[in-house]
């Protein structure tokens, strides 16, 4: 452990299950740094129901280094006190000093540095052996997190879009990494929109497009419902929108979509207020590029990029040989290579090579799945030749 | 045009016929008659509130249709695309008799 006197070292732990489950975040350092400031300021103003109190390994025996435990929810009866003074106030006591007799501080450090450890009991939590064994355990880990100074920046860059939040059950799919399935939702019929939603496979790679008629008929809101359904699903809000940009990204986002689409046949400053208010509610916008001759031109027009744009061929287009999607790369350029391409229209699966072949990021379906008599198998097909694993997205984190 | 739409329309137009497969929800009314339909459309809502759902988009629409089905021996056969849509688990949770078909 580092001799620096002002350095701040700081720990974090969740273990075990509900309603005992142990949270701690602690912070160690020198009694003459910024911990020892906080500790002696922590003790000379307590705050009512959350007074802090020094750990002890026993009555008249407190542990080594000086450790204040401070309670995250308010105390609000001698039941909670009981809880946090009794069963976890012992096993912190008792794991900072395990934590010295192991050598993750040294005895040197014993009398140098002061711990401060937040804890967190369940008002709920009743089983005293729990609380004891998780707050042991969830310390211990905390204090040697804090030590080795875990997690790196690495480690937090490389995790953050695949890990999932323990009460929250899902996560926000930041479209970081392609190729993706986007399945278009263009019927207008919510119980059979609710029998496809169900049936498509549990993947990180789809995209759910609540189509342009979908919400025309149900109004924005469906995307809430959508994500009722699917939470951890990302749901595109196609509202194609021509004028009033930061009003309707703005009620997308309300709506909990996060990816809004607009047109880019709108006003030059209709698209860019929409860009920016989608930056507002942090949603992804998206340009699509029905009909407009020249996207590349329209996108060089624009002070802020979309952070998608879906190439939308129209038929006429289509029947000209060699005309697929060849203009992915300027589309990429001018938006300084920091954009998502999306290909829509006559996708099927013998295509699927083809247009990722031709730098497409995210793949446009609709009925060639939401059509098909196996919605399940249909989607399925199209995940497995763009080589995408099917299921990832309940990945529970155990392994450090 | 709608985003699966290509060069192939004429070919999907044939698929999408042949992909109404939808079910049937068969659910027997706690009461005969609009009584029986008004109870049932209070326990739906009920069902939502009480567990903190987002209503379903279609609910007007649900109403109407509910209000203007036909009985057949008790039963409201009701449309659905998928056995475990929220229908069902409504019918389940609140101890409503049904049965799910394929469609004649």
């Amino acid at each position: 452990m580092t001799d620096e006197r002002d350095e701040l070292l700081i720990g974090e732990a969740l273990v075990g299950e509900e309603p005992e489950i142990a949270h701690i975040d602690l912070i160690i350092g020198s009694k003459r740094g910024a911990a020892g400031a906080a500790f002696a300021s922590s003790i000379a103003q307590p705050k009512q129901g959350h007074t802090p109190i020094l750990g002890v390994i026993r009555p008249n025996l407190p542990t080594k280094p000086m450790t204040l435990i401070v309670p995250k929810v308010s105390i609000r009866n001698l039941a909670d006190a009981e809880k946090v003074f009794g069963p976890a106030q012992s096993a912190i006591a008792k794991a900072i000093a395990d934590a010295v007799e192991e050598g993750v501080i040294r005895k040197s450090q014993a009398e140098e540095f002061v711990v401060i450890v937040s804890v967190f009991i369940h008002p709920r939590g009743k089983d005293y052996q729990r609380i004891y064994r998780y707050n042991y355990a969830a310390t211990k880990l905390a204090l040697s997190r804090a030590v080795e100074k875990f997690p790196n920046i690495d480690k937090v860059l490389e995790e953050k879009d695949k890990s999932i939040h323990a009460m929250i059950g899902f996560r926000i799919n930041n479209l970081k990494k392609p190729p993706y399935l986007e399945v278009a939702l263009d019927i207008p019929d919510w119980r059979r929109v609710e029998g496809i939603v169900r049936a498509l496979p549990k993947s990180d790679a789809i995209i759910i497009e609540a189509g342009t008629p979908l919400i025309k008929r149900y109004g924005v809101e469906v995307v809430q419902k959508i994500h009722q359904l699917r939470p951890e699903t990302v749901v595109f809000a196609d509202l194609k929108t021509l004028d009033t940009g930061n009003l309707e990204a703005r009620m997308a986002g309300d709506a909990t979509a996060d990816v809004v689409g607009f047109s880019g046949l709108a006003p030059v400053s209709t698209m860019e207020k929409f860009i920016e208010e989608c930056k507002k509610v942090g949603a992804l916008s998206l340009m699509d590029t029905l009909n407009v001759q020249n996207p590349v031109k329209v996108l060089k027009k624009l002070k802020v990029t979309p952070d998608i744009v879906e190439l939308h061929r129209a038929i006429d287009v289509e029947q000209v040989k060699g005309s697929e999607w060849r203009n992915i790369g300027e589309v990429r350029k001018v938006c300084g290579n920091n954009v998502l391409v999306a290909v829509a229209g006559g996708i099927r699966v013998d295509k699927v090579e083809k247009a990722l072949k031709a730098g497409a990021d995210i793949l446009v379906v609709g009925r060639a799945i939401t059509a098909a008599k196996d919605v399940t198998g249909a989607a399925r097909a199209f995940l497995q030749r763009m080589g995408v694993e099917e299921v990832d997205q309940f990945r529970v984190m155990t392994d450090f | 045009m709608s985003k699966g739409e290509g060069e192939d329309n004429e070919k999907e137009k044939v698929e999408e016929n042949e992909a109404v497969f939808h079910k049937k929800l068969k659910i027997k009314l706690k009461e005969k008659g609009k009584e029986g339909r008004l109870i049932l459309l209070e326990d739906y809502l009920d069902y939502f509130i009480r567990g903190n759902k987002t209503l379903p988009p279609d609910f007007p629409t649900f109403v109407r249709e509910i209000m203007g089905l036909d009985e057949r021996e008790g039963f409201l056969h009701i449309r659905i695309w998928h056995e475990n849509s929220e229908l069902v688990d409504f019918a389940t949770t609140r101890g409503y008799e049904y049965k799910i078909d394929t469609y004649d």
